[in-house]
Order: C-alpha cells, then structure tokens, then sequence
C-alpha cells in the first residue's frame, strides 16, 4: 500500500476516526494506573478533528449495522466546525488542567468530547440524536454542581423527546433521516408546521434560544472555567448546527417563515434586554449567546425568502456555507471573550493585552462575518433589526468585560424599567406579527439600496467602538 | 396418565426435550444436596445453565436455517404436550436461558453462607424449567401446563426468606395467580370445545368461528388475557408485583427480567398471534381496549414509580410500566409495533435484570434499600453504579442504549397503524421514567457520601463487592449496549424480532 492509498483509507475513515480516539481513551480508564497518562493525553483526544476540519476529503462512511443503519461524514458544512470545536475541546483541556487526573472528571470529558465531535460528523439524525445524547448527559455529569444544570438536564429530556417525535415523524413521510446535503429533509420541515415547530423546539432548547435559556446563563455563571467553551461549543453544535443542516437556506418560505421571523426576532430581542440586566459578565453572555441563537434561526429563516424554493442548489449550499463559517467565527469570538475573561493563566500584562487583542480582533472578525450573510438579504428589515440588536449586545459585553458601562444605556439599579422594556418588546413583535404579517414597517423605511450598508456600518461601528474601549482598558482580574 | 417417549423420536425432537432437562434433572438432585455440598451444587447449576444456553444457540442456528424442532408427547386423549421450536418461542427462550446463566452465577455470590440453597437452587432451576417449557409450548395446554407450573415454582421462591412480609407477600402473589389460572384453564377449554383443537398457529385458528362465535370468542379473549394479564401486570391485576420485591434479589430478577412477567407478556403474545391471529382479534375489536389498557399501565406504573423510596418498589413499579411495552406494541396491530413490542421482550429483560442485580448489590454490599440512602454511591460501588447507569439510560429510550430500539419502533408502528396517541404515551413515560431514575443518578454520582453507609460488608482489599455479585450487572449492561449500538446486525434481537413479525404479517 502505497502512501497515497494510505490517505485516501484514512481520509474516509477520518469521521470514524475523529470520534474513535476520545472513546478510546475514555476506554483506557478501566485500567485505574492509567488514569494519569489518560488525564494529560485527553486535551489532545481532539487532534483528529482538527486534522479533519483541515485536511480530510468530503466523504461519506456508512455504518449499515450500527444503530437503525447510520452514517457519519465529512462535509463542508461541517469542516468549520471541526476546526472550531477541536480548539474549543483543546482550550478546555487546558483549562482543566489537574481536574483532568481523577476518573470521573476525565471519564466525561472525554465521553462529552466524542458526542460533541459525533454532532458535527453524524451523517443521519439518529447518530446525531445519538452524539446529542452523549454530550448532552456528559456535559450535565461535569456541571452537576453548577447552578443551572437542573435546569438543563429538564431542557435536555424535554428536548430528546421532541427530536424522537420529529426523526419517527420524518420517517413516516418517507423523507428519511440523512443529514447529507443532497438529501437533507429541509424541504419537508419547511412545508410542515409541526415538523417545524419540533425541529425549532428540539434544537432551540439545545441552542438556548430565549425561553429555553435559563441553564446557559446560570452554568455560565459557575466556577468551572473549563466549561466555558465546551458549553459554547455545545451551543453550536446541538442547536445552531442543525438548524443550519435542516433549514437550508431557502427551505422557508411564506407563512412558516415569516413566523418563525418574528419569533426569533422576539427571542432575539428579549435575550438582548435581559441581557443587560445582567450584572456578572459570564451571565451576560448567556444572553449573548441565547441572542446569537436567536440571530441565526433569523437568518435562516429569511435568508432565501420567497425565491428560496426556486434558488439553485449551488447557491444554497454555498449560503449555508458562508453561514457556517460566519457562525463558527461566532462562536470562536464568543469562546475567546470568555476564557479570556477567565484568565486563569494570565498574569503578566503584555500576555494580558495580547489576548485581549486577539479576543476583540476575532470579534470583529466575526461581526464582519455577520455583515457578509447579511447580504443575502439586503432588502429585509428582520435581518437589519437583528444585526442592530445583536451588535449592541456585543458591545455591551465588551464593555461589561472591561469594566466600564459606558454603553450601559440602562444600568442593572434599574431592573423595573428593563423588565418594562422587555415587556414592552414583547407586545411590540406580538402586535407586528399580527398586524403586519408579511413585513415589518422598518423594513419598508431601511429598504435597499441603503439598509445593508447601514446595518453593515452599524456592526462595523459598534465592533470598532468596542475594540477601542476594550484596548484601551485591558481585563482586570 | 403419564406421558410416554417414544424412542424413535426424530432427533430433532430431542433438543426441545433436552433443553427442558437441563434444568429440570439439576434441579431434582439439588433438592436432595446437603447445605455444605457448595461445589457439587454449583457445578450443577453451572453445568445446566451452560448446556442450556448451547442446545438453545444451536437451535437458534437451526431455526434460521428453516430446521423444525418438535416434540409430541401423548397426555389426553386428543391433546398432546407439544414442543415447538419457532422464532417467537426462540425470541423468549434466548432471553431465558442467558439470563438464567448470569442469574445463577449471581445467586451463588448472593447467597453465599445463606440457610436453604439447596430448597432454594432447586426451585430456581424448576422455575426455569417452567419458563423454557412456556416458551416451547405448541399449544395452549402445553403453555398452561408450563404457566401455572411456573406459578408453583416460584411461590417458595417469593417465601424464600421466610419473614412475615415474605409469607404475606406470597400469600397475594398465590391468590393472584391461581384465580388468573382458572380462569385462563376456563377460557381453554371453552376454545377447545368451540376450535377443537388447541395448536399454535401462525395467524390463529380461530378464523373460521369469527362468524358464528363472535361474541364466545370476545369472552374467551378477556379470560386468556386476564389469565396471562396478572404475571403481565396489566393494572389493575398488577398489586402483586411490588409486594413481592421482599423476596431476594436474584427471585426479583427472575420474576422480573426472566421468567414471571415475561411469561405473562409472552402469554399475551400467544393469544394474540397465534391463538386469534393479529388479524382476527382487531377484527373482533379487542385489539384496541388491550392497547388501552397497555397505555394506561404504561403511564399508572411510571406515576407510581415515582413516588417510591425504595429502590425495589420503585424498579418493580418500572417493570409494571415497561412490560406493558410489550402488550402495547402487539395489541397497536402492524409489522412495526410488533417489533417493537417484542423486541422489548429481550430488551426490557436485560436492562430490568441489570437493575436488579445492581440494586442487590448495594443492598448486599452497603444495606442500601432506599432511594434516599443512595448520596455519593457512586463513589464507593463505580462499576455498579456504571451499569445502573446503563440500565437506567435504557430505561428512558436514550440511545445507544437498547431500550431506544424497543421506542423507536412502538412509536413508528403507531403512526403506520395510524395513530397518533402512542407518541404521546412513549413520550409521557419518558418524561417519567426520566423523572424517577435520573434523580437517582444525580444522588449516587453528584452527592456526598455519608460518613457510614447502613451496613457494610467488606468483600477484602478494596474490592467493590464480591467478584460474582459485580460481573453479571457488568455483562447484562454491556449486553443492553451492545444490543441497542448493533442493533441491526445479524441475529441480533430486533433482526429476529423483524423476522417474526416478516411472518406474521406478511407470508400467506
């Protein structure tokens, strides 16, 4: 076998591959004086997936005996992630550190390692279901002790069961279950209320969209600093991921998605204002997070429009791609704000200011990264409303890391008058949704050609704002 | 009379035979050993249990291949005792004689030093006896015979420890099922006055009478299937299983996983396939109140559950639920319920089993018999509690775990038949049997240990428990992940299941 037959084996086995090395380690523990070895190797379990997002073919590996008959895959969808969740798992090794050297600890990193790498390379919804359950229950045994993980393993239960009605439901319309992209069931969850609402439901408890949040702020707020990513990287890959493989863009169209415009811009919104309620930064991010999960389930949900149905496969692929991407900066800017502000190790200034640095340049990054998939729809003011809300909240995190509440329009003293605020946005999307079924009067105001680079420049504005505040005032621990 | 063997039985006909003797001729000599004969008793027991388990593997390749097993032995007039292999009988004869296996190995490190092995090692044995003889039976005689034999051997089993919660216990358990006797023994013979013959078929043998007997054969249904209906547990006939969890663990396992309520359940099985034929009996319309009544003990077992401290009462209100799985996916009436339902068969026994042991082992290990006794086990029993944990993801339909499969396809089997409302009973005993075992879970994993646990034993060095008491929950764990992860290869319960259900429904 020649060295070019050997990577063309490993290349489709890499998803199988990807997932084999963190179980296998988790295997090694039943030997108790390996634990040790096992606890430092485990940040590396993730070195596969990162050679995998970076180098590993599009390939498809079918695993007929396995389960109902499952599959797992390399796409390009999933690529980014690969790359985003490999250095997610590789920060909370490291962040870890001696915790990694008992069983236990090291058991369930590991196992919520292999489920969160199997979301991204499950190539049918059962093996997603499957790594959905692996992480999710392994995620909740490293956050027991943390506030909020009641909370999620509710949220968890409640959403497997409504991901199981929806996968017997789409068998029985004999759409299938493959996540690959040629076949991907989105066409049926567009054209289906129920389906919808169980698809929404299911992954939105996982994604932490508004209403469904409440465990992300509250195990945020804990004193785990190694679950700070990994909790991101959960976000993305059981909720928004999914979401973005079964609501290709140009899935939704009429009724169906104007609704679920609304709601997540409702969700969006509320996540925002609440947000600013918060006092402690970890919890402020919860919201930041509740309110991306919001921001992207718009833009799937506008992205394509009434011309979805009729757009070209190509173009379809290549927009859930840019939003992949866009999503993965998301989340890796998120992640980076975070375990900065954690800054365990951090306590020389120039390391302090060089992450702070790097933290707020992927943060911009990922906002223009926003503001490229914003044009797919320029004409709709939903996405225009959403990048404003979700930019300000951005900036508001910013600022709250650092100490200054110069965009603390209104402080936390004020609770009442957020809550009022909140509730008032609550009427507002309500009384839109009713009134103006198919459109927003905003969007009628910011039509094009001006309302992308308005909302563009409003990103860029608060981005560089942001960057300018954080620069200037470095973390203090 | 007494039934004859006839020397020139066709050797096929012996397997059938020689899997009811391997337990049945141990079980005779036990009785007669000493209390101190420890090796000769194990050896006993091992050796039938291993023999068991290889003529039944060797049939099961038979089968698979289209070899007929068959015995006949003369009993009355007109009415044989009848022995047949086939792949439903194969379905519950598998689950058996595995568990037996692992259940014997665990009784011998249960009772080790305890009064009356040899009484109870020889009613252990006939039990199992009783319980291949159900899954072999032919016909409805022979599956009475079996059924209420299974009854008597079982009884000193519940007694076993002798208590007066024992006896009462017994006493309940007796009266249940001796009045379910008659009234199934009622029932079989108004079929046989009507049929005139008894035999199993595929599809029933009742097809003919539907015109004439409507009405006759609506009754004898209601007295078979509260017959079989109490060892199911069907509520409200269902009071006697939770008093019995006083017997020892390795009895509950048995009444349990093995032999008790899967007989009851494989007995509802029986009528309803091969008795009056799926078909027949949705035509008669007694197909949809026996799904009724499946989905409300499906739902009254789990509520009941969780509500109970003690860890026995609150696994015995489980199987209540659970085991009516079983019913609920043959009485939904379609190729894919019936899957699920008897792929449940196997699956729920070996998860049910893995429970049983592990929560004998924290009684034996630590005197723990509480819910609320169960803070920081984990900790001092991981293995144990590992396959608890194993158990209890099957239980609530998580994958890869194979209580997932069983869920999978009762929930598909409703919407092919057409109905909506077994989703919402699936996803309402998920919620609850997540709501009553997760938080044992959190207790045993997450929670401090208390600085004495009730009763300790120690098992020497820094053993966790005796060796015999942790390796049968560690391979029935394994066995229900293996069996939910591969769940579509080869021989494995749900292609066997597909099998069944490929002949009820679909061969002419």
């Amino acid at each position: 076998m020649n060295v070019a037959s050997l990577l063309a084996t490993l290349g489709q086995w890499a998803p199988l591959l990807v997932l084999v090395v963190p179980l296998a380690l988790a295997g090694l523990l039943a030997f108790p004086r390996l634990v040790g070895a096992v606890g430092r190797l485990a940040p590396w379990a993730m070195l596969p997936a990162l050679l995998a997002g970076l180098l590993a073919p599009q390939t498809e590996l079918l695993l007929p005996e396995l389960l109902l008959g499952s599959s797992l895959m390399i796409d390009p969808i999933g690529r980014p992630f690969l790359l985003l969740l490999g250095l997610l798992w590789l920060v909370a090794g490291w962040l870890a550190g001696e915790r990694l050297r008992r069983r236990g600890p090291v058991l369930l990193f590991l196992l919520a390692m292999t489920g969160s790498l199997g979301l991204v390379v499950a190539g049918n919804l059962v093996v997603f279901l499957l790594a959905s359950t692996v992480s999710g229950y392994a995620l909740y045994g490293l956050a027991a002790r943390q506030s909020g993980a009641r909370a999620f393993v509710v949220l968890l239960v409640l959403s497997d069961l409504l991901l199981f009605e929806l996968l017997l439901l789409l068998v029985k319309s004999g759409i299938g279950l493959s996540l690959a992209p040629a076949v991907a069931p989105s066409a049926a969850i567009g054209g289906s209320l129920a389906l919808l609402v169980l698809s929404v439901l299911g992954f939105g408890a996982k994604a932490a969209v508004f209403g469904l949040h409440l465990w992300l702020p509250r195990m945020l707020s804990g004193r785990a600093v190694e679950l700070l990513p990994i909790l991101i990287g959960f976000v993305l890959a059981a909720g928004l991921l999914p979401w973005l493989r079964l609501l290709a863009p140009g899935a939704l169209s009429g009724d169906a998605a104007t609704l679920l415009s609304w709601m997540a811009l409702t969700s969006m919104g509320l996540a925002v204002i609440l947000g600013m309620l918060q006092g402690g930064q970890q919890a402020l991010l919860g919201y930041a997070i509740s309110a991306l999960s919001g921001f992207w389930l718009l833009l799937l949900s506008v992205s394509g429009g009434e011309l979805g149905a009729l757009m070209p496969v190509a173009e379809t692929e290549a927009r859930a791609l840019a939003m992949a991407l866009a999503l993965c900066q998301a989340g890796l800017a998120l992640a980076a704000l975070l375990v900065q502000g954690a800054r365990r190790w951090a306590r020389q200034s120039w390391l302090d200011w060089m992450l702070n640095g790097f933290a707020v340049l992927l943060f911009a990054d990922a906002l223009l990264g926003m503001a490229g998939v914003l044009a797919f729809d320029r004409e709709n003011g939903f996405m225009i409303a959403a990048c404003g809300l979700f930019g300000g909240l951005m900036g508001q995190l910013l600022c709250a890391r650092h100490g200054t509440e110069t965009l603390q329009v209104i402080g936390p003293s004020r609770p009442l008058s957020l809550s009022l605020l909140a509730a008032g946005w609550a009427l507002l999307m309500a009384g839109g949704a009713m009134i103006a079924p198919s459109g927003w009067p905003l969007a009628a105001s910011l039509s094009a050609p001006v309302s992308a680079p308005l909302a563009a420049l409003a990103l860029i504005g608060v981005t560089t704002l942001s960057a300018l505040l954080a620069l200037a005032r470095p973390a203090r621990a | 009379m007494i039934p004859a063997i006839d020397a020139a039985l066709p050797p096929n006909a012996w397997l059938p035979l020689l899997v009811l003797a391997s337990s049945l001729l141990p079980g005779l000599v036990i009785f007669f050993l000493a209390e101190q004969r420890y090796w000769t008793r194990t050896l006993l027991n091992l050796a039938g249990s291993l023999v068991k388990l290889l003529l039944v593997g060797a049939m099961l390749w038979g089968v698979f291949h289209q070899q007929q097993y068959a015995a006949s032995l003369p009993l009355l007039p007109g009415l044989d005792l009848v022995l047949r292999v086939r792949p439903l009988s194969l379905l519950f004869l598998s689950l058996s004689a595995g568990l037996w296996l692992l259940t014997t190995l665990y009784a011998i490190g249960y009772l080790e030093d305890s009064p009356n092995r040899s009484r109870f090692f020889g009613f252990f044995s006939l039990c199992v006896t009783a319980t291949v003889g159900v899954a072999m039976a032919g016909n409805l005689l022979t599956f009475l015979i079996f059924f209420e034999l299974l009854t008597l051997t079982t009884y000193p089993l519940v007694v076993h420890r002798g208590t007066e919660e024992a006896r009462r216990a017994g006493q309940i358990y007796l009266a249940h099922t001796v009045i379910a006797g008659a009234l199934l023994l009622a029932g079989t013979v108004w079929l046989y006055t009507l049929a005139g013959t008894l035999t199993f078929t595929t599809q029933g043998f009742v097809a003919d009478l539907v015109e004439r007997h409507r009405w006759s054969l609506i009754a004898i249904f209601v007295l078979l299937i509260i017959g079989v209906g109490v060892k199911a547990a069907l509520v409200p006939l269902q009071s006697w299983l939770p008093r019995a969890m006083v017997a020892p663990a390795p009895v509950s396992a048995l009444l349990h996983a093995v032999a008790v309520v899967k007989a009851g359940a494989f007995g509802i099985v029986l009528i309803v396939y091969d008795v009056f034929g799926v078909e027949v009996a949705a035509e008669l319309g007694v197909t949809k109140p026996l799904a009724l009544v499946a989905a409300f003990t499906i739902l009254y077992g789990s509520v009941r559950a969780l509500f109970q401290d003690n860890l026995k009462r609150r696994l015995a209100f489980s199987t209540v639920s659970q085991v009516s799985y079983i019913v609920l996916g043959v009485a939904i009436v379609g190729p894919l319920a019936t899957v699920g339902g008897l792929v449940h068969l196997v699956h729920q026994g070996v998860m049910k089993i893995t429970l049983f042991f592990c929560a004998g082992n924290l009684a034996e290990t630590l005197g723990i018999h509480k819910v609320s006794e169960m803070n920081g086990v984990g900790r001092r029993m991981p293995w144990t509690m590992l396959a608890f944990s194993i158990g209890v993801f099957g239980m609530i339909g998580l994958p890869p775990v194979a209580g997932f499969i069983s869920k999978w396809y009762l929930g598909l089997g409703g919407l092919e038949a057409g109905l909506h409302w077994p989703l919402f009973v699936l996803a309402g005993s998920s919620l609850l049997n997540a709501a009553y075992f997760l938080p044992i879970l959190h207790r045993a994993w997450f929670c401090e240990p208390p600085e004495a646990w009730p009763e300790e034993r120690d098992f020497g060095g820094n053993k966790e428990t005796a060796w015999l008491l942790l390796l049968p929950p560690l391979v029935t764990a394994a066995l229900s992940l293996l069996i939910g992860l591969f769940a579509s290869m080869p021989f494995t319960p749900l292609e066997w299941a597909r099998l069944i259900a490929e002949r009820e429904f679909y061969q002419p």
